[in-house]
């Protein structure tokens, strides 16, 4: 098990602050490419993953992907909540395999639209 | 006759500067701003609400929303124009882990901002019911108004199970 400081050490070298479009905000936007293998240093360090926001990007800043592909695609920012008896293991792996479901659907959609896609990851 | 008529003139003016002087003096000892102002498809309302919340409510509000955001300058005054209210938008409706992680942040304007937004846009929001990307229904409760400055849409979509995976104030770029 990785501790958690490996992954925030890497939103921070490879990511995009949030910031820029949302004052406050703290949160970090991965390419599909950085946010895989954040999924990987998040699952090592057995953190859960609450959800994501998927964005993309409109004349080089950061937009989230409903507001410029269209309000349908809200749905694309998924959630992952701890069901009744599931144990501590099966929700970690759960989230984790919905996330990466997720990352993948979304891009599929960036991809038939010529968009560019970012994740922000919700963790515990 | 004249003379009650300008005593009685002079009363009521007094009456009215006292008003203002009160209204600056709350203002100014309150610390964050939210606006709300529900003209969704207004051209279509046939009922035309105006509610301006009182100044001790506002107090009583940043009282209660203290520990969760550090306020600027709250004010909050509606003049709605109500179609479809979201009256029961939030029965039986539960908010996403991701989502409450995301309110807990109070200084995200986009997704920290009170809860008590979302009794107004219970209040004076407009709610309707839109396919999502994957087919399903999914509605959505939207209320115009500003918030820290900025002026959007607070936003909020549940899905068939009434879980709220969407809580967010909408700002245009």
């Amino acid at each position: 098990m990785r501790s958690i400081s490996t992954y925030l050490n890497f939103l921070t070298e490879k990511g995009r602050v949030l910031s820029e479009i949302n004052p406050g905000s703290d949160e970090i936007a991965l390419t599909i490419e950085d946010a895989l293998q954040a999924l990987e240093l998040i699952r090592n360090s057995e953190e859960i993953i609450l959800g994501g926001d998927i964005l993309s990007e409109d004349n080089n800043e950061l937009i989230y992907a409903y507001q410029l592909w269209g309000e349908q695609y809200h749905v694309l920012n998924w959630c992952c909540d701890r069901t009744s008896n599931e144990s501590k293991e099966a929700y970690l792996k759960r989230s984790y395999d919905i996330a990466k479901e997720s990352i993948t659907n979304a891009n599929k959609i960036a991809e038939k639209l010529k968009r560019k896609c970012y994740i922000v990851f919700v963790t515990e | 006759m004249k003379f009650f008529l300008k005593i009685l003139f002079f009363f009521i003016t007094l009456f009215q500067t006292n008003i203002v002087e009160a209204k600056i003096f709350v203002l100014e000892n309150i610390i964050s701003s939210a606006t709300f102002f529900t003209t969704l498809n207004s051209e279509k309302s046939s009922v035309e609400l105006e509610s301006i919340f009182s100044e001790n409510e506002l107090a009583n509000t940043c009282k209660s929303e203290g520990d969760l955001v550090a306020y600027r300058n709250w004010s909050i005054s509606s003049n709605a124009y109500a179609t479809k209210g979201g009256g029961t938008f939030f029965e039986g409706a539960s908010y996403s882990s991701k989502v409450l992680k995301q309110m807990g942040k109070a200084d995200d304007l986009f997704h920290g901002f009170p809860k008590s937004v979302d009794g107004f846009a219970t209040k004076f929001g407009q709610w309707s019911t839109k396919l999502g990307a994957d087919g399903k229904p999914y509605q959505w409760l939207k209320m115009p108004g500003s918030y820290g400055g900025k002026t959007g849409v607070f936003e909020f979509t549940k899905d068939a199970n009434g879980l709220i995976n969407h809580r967010f104030f909408n700002v245009p770029k």
